[in-house]
């Protein structure tokens, strides 16, 4: 079916959707301020082109914005998209969905940023690199997930090796760290929500659901691999470096950031006390040298400028370091990394426009988490006064095999739920549901389907 | 939960004659009152709506279960109303709906509430309940019918 769709923004975000939606023959207008984008992005598209601002009104009616299924604001200026999408929405846009660069306020205040400004899908570009970097560098599976509870839960996929303790002991004998949750094995093609007398198979991944300040103490507790992970290297202290490191913190047993500018490392050092910031440029191998970062064992360049984290990843390669991971901004160079050798490369602006590209592909599902092609889903769900499960405890909703509820936000507090605990009107909770329930959570936790989750 | 011990004879309504949601809600609330049970329509009416508005109660294959909880009631009753016609009741399925459990409780017993609407949700997908339940028209056939485990 052809569908109309609004991009507002023809950066590498917005040109490479408009370009995929084109091409598969939906109807695709963009709106770009910079009269030399358009023209480029005219002779290689198929789609029509406005020139203009698309916070202004006249300028999204124009682009056709109240007859569009979607409109995508994706330029490189948060407030911008923020207002075109509320105003797009007005105007009579089915839905919006908006691509946001700062990560802490829009993880704290996601469902005020939804409401307020009528976004369908919020995505945080800076959050989603996060999450992809630390997977490069943990070598763990961390879902892209950003959202539940405000991000003070996540999910990760274990895979468990045959020494794991949870392929030798039935879950409800597993003492596992406090907040946290198995809610799902993977086995080949098999998805199992288990119940306490489930125990997992050597070579199953497991999903587990965890409070974010344990979850590495859960990883240790049902990996069975040594958990110890040297020093990590940061190239440059931005913002990116600074939540990087915040999550590392807890796991490696050194991070170092190395940064160029003497007030933003002295700031640094003054901030977080537990990291070594040291004051220099990533790009000098005399100083790679003398910090000895050839026996770290990873290496991430993250310095805001493709051509100094290319050298310095290049450079770090050369020392020997295990795993090199550069952030690279402009993607149609990423092939050439690779040549390179540079195989962990992070862009974020591609992962900004998968996830939208995504978000259409399921039929603007954003809400939920879908696994294993959605034999299972992860449903957030806010509790109102008439929801039946308010008030109610655990032991009472007698939760059937395939229905699990994983954690609970109540005001600043994340919980696990156990029999006892009571959900309260305002209680967020965070539901995993086999596809077959899903008609019964619908009716016992109702909520409109409309906050932003990841496909897996 | 037995579910046939919370409704009665005079909570079946076969062949209702409704046409759109809320002509079935303020319909079934109206019924409801007139059994007795409870004595104000109009409150029943609008609780039941507040609840749709957090997401249709259609589950599926034909079939939507609108509740709610209300003050001065003892037990939770559960109503029966089979249409004629189905109608939009906002099922993500996009069926029609011709079979309604209605449900209400006491607003202080939350876990029978939950549980009244758990055991209606098990007892409608178990084979053949619905189709079988769509073809009985009498009270007591419905009622025989409810008595079968979910």
């Amino acid at each position: 079916m052809t569908e109309r769709y609004v991009v507002m923004g023809a950066g590498e975000v917005g040109s490479h959707l408009a370009r995929t939606l084109s091409l598969e023959g939906h109807n695709v207008v963009v709106i770009e301020s910079d009269a030399d984008r358009r023209d480029r992005l005219q002779d290689e598209i198929d789609a029509t082109i406005v020139l203009g601002n698309g916070a202004h009104i006249a300028v999204l009616e124009s682009a056709g914005v109240s007859e569009s299924d979607l409109f995508m604001a994706v330029s490189s200026n948060d407030e911008a998209n923020l207002v075109a999408a509320s105003l797009a929405k007005r105007l009579g846009a089915r839905r919006t969905a908006v691509r946001v660069g700062v990560t802490d306020d829009i993880t704290v205040h996601r469902r005020l940023y939804e409401a307020v400004f009528g976004v369908d899908l919020l995505l945080s570009t800076q959050l989603q690199a996060t999450t992809r970097i630390l997977n490069h560098v943990l070598g763990h599976n961390t879902l892209e997930i950003e959202y539940l509870a405000q991000g003070k839960v996540q999910l990760r996929k274990i895979h468990l090796e045959a020494g794991s303790l949870l392929t030798r002991k039935p879950l409800h004998e597993m003492k596992m760290p406090k907040g946290s949750l198995v809610v799902a094995f993977f086995r080949g093609s098999e998805l199992i929500i288990p119940s306490g007398d489930d125990m997992a198979q050597a070579g199953d991944d497991a999903l587990v659901l965890s409070k974010s300040e344990v979850i590495a103490s859960v990883e240790r507790s049902v990996s069975s691999k040594p958990c110890s992970f040297g020093t990590v290297v940061i190239a440059g202290g931005g913002a990116t470096s600074f939540t990087v490191a915040q999550a590392l913190a807890a796991q490696a047993d050194q991070v170092k950031i190395i940064e160029k500018d003497r007030r933003r490392a002295k700031q640094l050092a003054s901030r977080f006390p537990d990291l070594e910031v040291l004051n220099g440029d990533a790009t000098d191998i005399s100083l790679l040298r003398a910090e000895r970062v050839a026996s770290a064992r990873a290496f991430i360049a993250l310095m805001g400028n493709d051509e100094r984290n290319l050298m310095a990843t290049l450079l770090a390669q050369e020392l020997g370091v295990p795993r090199v991971i550069a952030l690279v901004e402009r993607t149609e160079t990423s092939h050439l990394w690779r040549k390179l050798g540079l195989m962990r490369i992070v862009s974020p602006r591609r992962i900004a426009a998968e996830r939208i590209k995504n978000y259409i592909d399921r039929g603007y599902n954003s809400n939920i988490v879908s696994l294993q092609r959605g034999k299972a889903q992860v449903i957030e769900r806010q509790l109102a006064a008439a929801s039946p499960a308010a008030g109610v405890t655990l032991a009472d909703i007698k939760p059937p095999r395939g229905l699990i509820v994983g954690a609970v936000a109540r005001g600043d507090r994340v919980f696990v739920p156990r029999g006892s605990d009571r959900l309260e009107v305002g209680d967020t909770v965070i539901l995993f549901v086999q596809e077959e329930h899903l008609p019964t959570v619908r009716l016992l936790f109702p909520g409109h389907e409309s906050t932003q989750r990841a496909p897996v | 939960m037995r579910l046939e011990a919370l409704t009665d004879p005079k909570l079946i309504f076969a062949d209702l004659p409704c046409f759109d949601r809320s002509n079935l809600l303020r319909t079934l609330a109206a019924r409801i009152v007139d059994t007795g049970r409870l004595d104000n329509a109009e409150k029943l009416y609008n609780s039941l709506w507040e609840r749709e508005q957090l997401g249709s109660t259609a589950i599926g294959d034909g079939v939507a279960v609108p509740h709610c909880k209300m003050s001065g009631l003892e037990q939770v009753i559960v109503g029966v109303a089979l249409l004629r016609d189905g109608i939009d009741f906002g099922a993500l399925d996009d069926k029609d709906v011709r079979l309604f459990f209605v449900v209400v409780s006491p607003e202080d017993q939350p876990a029978a509430h939950l549980q009244c609407l758990a055991a209606i949700s098990k007892w409608i997908k178990v084979d053949q309940h619905v189709e079988r339940i769509m073809k009985v028209r009498d009270p007591a056939s419905i009622l025989s019918l409810l008595r079968e485990e979910g």
